[in-house]
């Protein structure tokens, strides 16, 4: 889906405990069209409903005329699920599933109390007990929660030795953000945590959105999903980081890319200068990458503007999504660093677009920076 | 006098045709906009009230339909002082397949059994005409102070043709 384009469908669904399913459904391509759903149970279309109930909310979210709402009791079908079951919503017409979920009871595999009994007395060994047998009418989840408080309290007692829980923060939540940063997880997820919580206050203050993208360098980089209120998280091992980063676009909101890799510094003042740059400059580069782009570009040098005093940062481009979108975003093809593949952008870009470098000192611990001496 | 036209009846186009086991909503959305045919108060957001005895909509399929049909309409009757039940009569194309006595003001799930043969073929596809006996309608207007003059019996909210096969109706 190219940046700023609305899905085909578009649709919101909920399942009540009662097994009603109740939700709304709306094709920005068709808009006047009451939009026909089949309802899937494992598969099998268990029911169908012309959505064309009419919905305030639908309506007042400019959603068409509002006349695509439905509801469905799916009583009967759910109680043929014998266990789990996924139940999902799809668009007759372009066949696409816009909804699902899983309902029922979770299969649990044979040897399921044996293995809680095993976590129960792991869990009793580390906190100094004596393994004791579980009750005989203690249910699985009873017995490895009463482990763990006795282990919590004898860890407790000992004092200090109960781990704090992790640190967290929340992001301003931005209906319609200016800018999206689209940051690089690193290989240090507790680093990464203490650059975005700086960075907290003033991607508020200049209206942005953060996405974090995450090639797996860290394992622990999936729990800032959690510790992080409002972050947009994306986690792909497989794909090349031009691949990640053009998917992180795609998803992204605000009408300019900041695609930062993280270095571990407070990037707060940087955010706030950069933003103001934006204000008249449609592309900004860091000065390693205009390095890089200015060796592929003959008459580079009289498209490239240094820009004076710049903070510390780890920038590797600023550039309006329109910009980005148009010139296709980063090639896929080119199986490289994040700097070269941000380089070779940069380069198309400069055939468009004058770019202001960012020139920001150079830390010794930055080790993307190592080696592209900025040659302005 | 009844002015006579020389025009072939119009063979059906593809909007026309319902479909067996989708659910559809009464009110301006849909069904209030394309079925009905006679005795319907203003279609309102997302339901129909009749207005008068007697209520009639068609449905229409491509083919008549080989099995039993179990025709499901979600909605509730309009009870008041002085108006303690709704009787509700179900014709299909002259047909009596139908009666309930409603006396409760809840939702409701009214179902009735269409036989194949009920079904006319007209136009090039199969044709029901439903029409909804409701003798004990009442003018809001009559019995309170409310200036309502429709005349209210049942307020229909959903309809659904269930194929035999789906609701495991039995001979």
């Amino acid at each position: 889906m190219p940046p700023g384009t609305l899905p085909e469908i578009l649709g919101e669904v909920a399942l009540d405990p009662d097994g009603v399913l109740h939700g709304w459904c709306w094709s920005p391509g068709r808009p006047a069209e009451r939009l026909t759903l089949d309802i899937l149970v494992d598969g099998r279309v268990a029911a169908s409903v012309v959505a064309s109930r009419f919905r305030e909310d639908v309506r007042d979210r400019k959603f068409g005329d509002g006349y695509h709402g439905f509801t469905l009791a799916l009583t009967r079908q759910l109680a043929r699920l014998e266990q789990a079951g996924i139940v999902a919503a799809r668009e007759r017409a372009s066949g696409q599933v816009f909804w699902q979920t899983l309902r029922g009871n979770f299969a649990v595999p044979a040897d399921f109390a044996v293995r809680v009994a095993a976590m129960a007395a792991g869990i009793n060994g580390c906190a100094g007990m004596l393994p004791a047998p579980p009750a005989p009418d203690a249910g699985a989840g009873r017995m490895v929660a009463a482990a763990i408080g006795a282990a919590g309290r004898i860890l407790a007692a000992r004092g200090g030795s109960v781990p704090a829980p992790p640190a967290r923060v929340t992001l301003a939540y931005t209906a319609a953000p200016r800018v999206t940063v689209i940051l690089d997880a690193g290989d240090d997820a507790e680093r990464d945590f203490a650059t975005i919580a700086a960075a907290a206050k003033v991607l508020a203050a200049i209206q942005a959105e953060l996405l974090l993208i995450d090639g797996g360098a860290d394992p622990r980089c999936a729990m800032l999903a959690a510790r992080v209120g409002n972050l947009r998280y994306f986690h792909d091992t497989r794909a090349n980081p031009a691949a990640r980063r053009n998917m992180a676009a795609e998803y992204a909101r605000g009408d300019v890319l900041v695609f930062l890799r993280m270095t571990g510094r407070r990037v707060d003042l940087g955010l706030t200068a950069l933003e103001e740059a934006l204000r008249t400059d449609r592309l900004v580069a860091g000065a390693g990458i205009a390095s890089l782009a200015r060796l592929g570009v003959p008459d580079a040098t009289s498209r490239l503007v240094a820009a004076p005093d710049c903070p510390p940062l780890g920038l590797d481009l600023a550039v309006e999504r329109s910009l980005f979108a148009e010139l296709g975003g980063f090639d896929e093809g080119l199986v490289a660093h994040n700097a070269f593949v941000a380089a070779e952008f940069l380069a198309r870009a400069l055939a468009v677009q004058p770019a202001l470098v960012w020139l920001e000192p150079r830390a010794p611990d930055d080790p993307d920076a190592d080696g592209f001496q900025p040659l302005l | 006098m009844l002015k006579q036209s020389n025009d072939e009846p119009k063979p059906m186009t593809s909007e026309d045709f319902d479909e067996l086991g989708v659910t559809r909503f009464f009110g301006r959305g849909d069904i209030g906009a394309r079925n009905l045919l006679s005795g319907w108060a203003e279609a309102e957001d997302n339901h129909n009230w009749n207005d008068g005895p007697e209520a009639a909509l068609v449905m229409t399929l491509r083919q008549r339909p080989e099995e039993s049909c179990l025709l499901s309409v979600e909605g509730r009757p309009f009870l008041a002082p002085g108006v303690p039940r709704q009787d509700v009569t179900l014709f299909v194309n002259g047909f009596r397949v139908a009666f309930w006595r409603l006396g409760a003001g809840e939702t409701v799930i009214l179902e009735a059994e269409i036989e194949p043969e009920m079904w006319l073929i007209r136009r090039g596809g199969a044709l029901a005409r439903c029409a909804w006996h409701l003798p004990d309608s009442t003018r809001p207007r009559d019995i309170s102070g409310v200036q309502d003059q429709r005349q209210l019996g049942f307020c229909f909210q959903s309809m659904t043709l269930w194929p035999r096969r789906q609701t495991g109706i039995r001979r």
